[in-house]
């Protein structure tokens, strides 16, 4: 064969394949769950027809392995059909297995065939076709004949081709209504048509510009009662631009949608894979679980279900792995053997979608979850005493929280919850938690149908743009230095008689200011704008130096090589081409509470950044380690905390430190110690140790300064100024 | 419409391994004819070169936006037709003298399969045919993190850059969660 025919001919069978498979996966699930016997022959049918056509798909690209498998199956579903042979379970996990290896097979370099025969020949005696069973399994198209005859014999009348279709599934028409489209086209095709949004804005600005000369124009005309020729004709051509400019945003906005919609696809290709895997890992955890999909024909945009893919499988493994109690252990309790994990998809008010995972498991343990949030420092005890079930229960979203005690295999590394909400608000939805205790969890899901755009706040501070989503933005406020009171060292504003913090947008995210230097302090001379700006329950002030204007904009991700990075949720082109970045909101209200913990720096940032100072801070209470990390982080340090004594000593003994500060009184081990095994640690000796704490006792003065610290703080009479000298002096 | 795709090997971390072989192995000139193209670029002062091959593009850089909490040898993004591209200055990474005249006044997109950037520059010299024997695997005094994306300095002292390197490093994947 023409080599780059069959080059195509493999191309078009793998696309072929991949559908095939993924239907007969679906289907068979269904079959092994359904009931109704009209039902059965339905599903049955449809399996019937999936494996005779890859029998023939395969048989065409010369794939004789494929081929044979396909056979044996068609063979085994045509006795079924005729009510020879009944499905047991031992018969599904069989068919499913031969599906998987199909899949393996083609996926793979084709080397790998001894699954694939193996099962061929474990089906091939199930179904009793002798030919296959006794003789050695040569797969080719050479045992064609055999299997002919053994089916005849087996099943004399169930020859497809002459088989009339059961009543219930009338024959599919013979010309589809359907075309198949490359899904990169149509990428590239939305990619187009949304960049006729910013062209819309930039005439709809000329459009304002031209209104503007023809007013002065006009004014002028008045004023000196002369006039022109050309003035009418302006106004004339202004009228004309802003009646085509209508037309044309109109006709954009219907194309967009048009394009948008054409890019829908159902819930089905993101369930398609879930079965699969709920089997596999509840087989693994010696657990019986079903899974069952309702409302998956239901429509979403394509790359929705692209960003869904990783939250679903989180979410699915984290309700098999932490959720879904043994078997024992439900009967035990009352429950029935099998767990069930259900999942519904129904269109709620117009542009959304409303998804939720229910399991029947064991619930979130709400008071290990504020347990280990505590331990992690997401919170401290006294904020933890304050959260209701369900506000605790949110804890889990973030990163180090989790329910598991041991880390297993599949979850326990507290990471896979928030990278599942983190995915979710990406894209404009919200998750919540129902946690019914010894029930189950419900996670819920809002989602909109398509990657919309939203409306933005475009703000300027220190030099740059960013665009705040104008959905977190509660209100717009002139601030002036007397509205700023001072607690605990940080700045706030009372809004609503209620205090909130108040940031600058150019020091939280140390933004150079055009002349390179970092801006590093709150205090403005002057009032200045300051957007209200929430996220959940949770309110900061964000001064700026500048509200630019309200617009329409459309995130896109900040290219391939940027993922992820801290308080920015992707970029946006603005009408003028400008790119601006989006501020993630959510990020830059924990950054100010100041629970994140520095970020992860690779390798290359840190030999590539200029070299800050790095400081540990040892310090139990997380109030005051948020204050000293933040009037720190304000300065420029690069600061880095521990909990108490010994995991202070464990970073110090992983990471270089220019300084320790250190509090004294700490739980496991005390600053004391921890400066006594710094002094007489080789590599560590040299390591400047400050005391900060509360003693203000000769004797513990005197203690730590036996230990080998360098300087001794007492809070009662600590101010910034007196650290940062001490520091400055240090290191 | 095809939906995503539900293949999962039985051992993904193989399938991982292997690939990583595959990329960490040396690169070679693989040209057929004893010479190769490159896109010759002036960074502070001194010239570099990178195989035409890993290149899509040559932009003026304009319309830099910077991005707050990336690591420092990312100047900014910025839009090109449409399409948001990350800018890396080599200028930081190799810690050359940022000073000079004609600063990072144009772009160099890399493209790979799974990764897309652009490099800034200071100046485009051309597109130059070097030949394969006269490159010297490299110069002593050309040691750390910028001998990691070389692949040779030619004859007339041009620093070759290893562009699948570059674009392979999982240096350059800027994944920073907070």
């Amino acid at each position: 064969m023409n080599q780059d025919l069959h080059q195509l001919l493999m191309d078009a069978f793998r696309v072929e394949a991949k559908e095939r498979i993924e239907s007969m996966f679906l289907n068979l699930d269904a079959l092994e769950k359904s009931t109704g016997v009209e039902n059965k022959q339905k599903l049955l049918e449809v399996i019937f027809r999936e494996a005779h056509s890859l029998k023939g798909a395969a048989r065409s690209v010369n794939i004789g392995p494929v081929e044979a498998l396909c056979q044996i199956m068609e063979s085994l579903f045509s006795t079924v059909k005729e009510g020879n042979t009944d499905f047991s379970p031992q018969l599904f996990d069989m068919l499913h297995q031969a599906v998987t290896a199909i899949d393996h097979y083609l996926a793979g370099d084709h080397t790998e065939s001894s699954d694939l025969l193996e099962i061929t020949q474990k089906l091939g005696q199930t179904v009793g076709v002798s030919g296959v069973a006794d003789g050695p399994l040569d797969a080719g198209a050479a045992d064609q004949k055999k299997f002919k005859v053994t089916k005849k014999a087996v099943a004399p009348t169930a020859d497809p081709k002459t088989q009339t279709p059961p009543p219930q599934s009338p024959p599919k028409p013979q010309v589809s209504d359907t075309v198949r489209i490359k899904t990169a086209k149509l990428d590239r095709l939305l990619l187009k048509t949304e960049e006729l949004i910013p062209v819309k804005q930039i005439l709809t600005q000329h459009q304002e510009q031209l209104k503007q000369v023809r007013d002065t124009l006009k004014s002028w005309a008045k004023k000196t009662g002369q006039t022109l020729p050309a003035i009418a004709e302006i106004v004339e051509m202004t009228a004309a631009l802003e009646q085509n400019n209508r037309l044309f945003g109109s006709m954009i906005d219907d194309l967009l949608e048009e394009v948008k919609q054409t890019a829908l696809l159902p819930f089905e290709s993101l369930f398609a894979v879930l079965p699969r895997m709920v089997r596999d890992i509840s087989r693994a955890q010696g657990k019986i679980v079903d899974i069952e999909f309702f409302g998956q024909n239901i429509e979403i945009d394509k790359r929705i279900l692209e960003i869904l893919k990783d939250p679903f499988i989180h979410l699915i493994r984290n309700a098999v792995d932490h959720g879904i109690e043994t078997p024992e252990a439900r009967t035990l309790i009352g429950k029935p053997e099998q767990a069930v994990i259900r999942i519904h998809v129904a269109q709620s008010q117009g542009n959304t979608v409303e998804i939720s995972v229910a399991d029947d498991g064991r619930g979130l343990d709400i008071s290990r979850i504020k347990e280990t949030a505590v331990k992690k420092g997401v919170a401290s005890t006294e904020q933890i005493q304050t959260l209701n079930d369900a506000e605790a229960a949110m804890l889990i979203f973030h990163s180090g929280v989790s329910t598991s005690p041991m880390i297993t295999e599949l979850s326990g590394r507290g990471l896979g919850m928030a990278i599942v909400k983190e995915n979710i608000e990406g894209i404009g939805g919200r998750i919540s938690i129902e946690n019914l205790p010894e029930r189950g969890a419900i996670f819920r899901i809002l989602l909109p149908i398509t990657l919309s755009t939203f409306r933005g706040t475009l703000i300027y501070a220190s030099g740059h743009y960013f665009i705040i989503p104008t959905a977190h933005v509660i209100h717009i406020l002139m601030i002036s230095p007397e509205d700023v009171k001072t607690t605990e060292n940080r700045p706030i504003i009372i809004y609503k008689d209620t205090p909130v913090s108040l940031v600058d947008l150019a020091v939280i995210l140390n933004l150079p200011r055009t002349n390179g230097e970092m801006v590093k302090s709150t205090h403005r001379k002057t009032a200045h704008p300051t957007l209200m700006v929430s996220s959940g329950a949770e309110t900061i002030a964000v001064m700026v130096d500048a509200v630019i204007s309200e617009q329409e904009v459309l995130v896109k991700n900040l290219g391939k090589q940027i993922r992820r990075v801290p308080n920015i949720s992707g970029a946006t082109i603005l009408g003028t081409g400008r790119v601006v970045p989006v501020i993630h909101v959510s990020d830059l209200i924990r950054k100010s509470a100041g629970s994140a913990p520095s970020p992860r720096l690779t390798g290359l940032t840190s030999q590539a950044a200029a070299p800050s100072k790095t400081l540990l801070i040892v310090e139990d209470s997380f109030t005051s380690r948020t204050l000293l990390k933040n009037i720190l982080e304000a300065t420029g340090y690069d600061v880095h905390t521990a909990i108490d004594g010994q995991d202070g000593f464990d970073q110090l003994k992983s990471k270089t430190f220019d300084a320790v500060i250190s509090d004294i009184q700490m739980p496991r081990m005390d600053g004391i110690t921890l400066t006594r095994r710094i002094r007489a640690d080789k590599e560590l000796s040299d390591i400047p140790v400050i005391l900060v704490t509360s003693l203000d006792a000769r004797q513990d003065r005197e203690l730590g300064m036996d230990a080998g610290a360098n300087a001794y703080i007492v809070k009662s009479s600590f101010d910034q100024s007196n650290l940062l000298e001490v520091l400055e002096r240090l290191i | 419409m095809t939906g995503p795709y539900p293949y999962q090997p039985e051992n993904p971390t193989d399938i991982l391994k292997a690939r990583a072989r595959k990329l960490a192995a040396e690169e070679t000139l693989t040209d057929q004819t004893d010479h190769f193209s490159v896109l010759a670029f002036r960074l502070a002062k001194e010239s570099y070169g990178i195989e035409l091959r890993h290149i899509s593009g040559v932009h003026l850089l304009k319309g830099l936006a910077y991005i707050p909490g990336a690591p420092a040898f990312i100047l900014g993004i910025i839009n090109m037709r449409g399409r948001i591209l990350s800018v890396v200055d080599l200028k930081i990474i190799f810690d050359l003298d940022n000073d000079a005249a004609g600063n990072n006044g144009m772009v160099i997109i890399l493209k790979n399969v799974d990764m897309e950037f652009c490099l800034a520059a200071d100046e485009i010299i051309g597109v130059h045919q070097i030949p394969a024997k006269g490159i010297t695997a490299s110069l002593p005094t050309l040691t750390g993190i910028r001998s990691e994306y070389l692949l040779g300095v030619s004859g007339d002292g041009m620093v070759i850059l290893d562009g699948k390197k570059l674009l392979n490093a999982p240096e350059m994947r800027i994944d920073i969660v907070p």
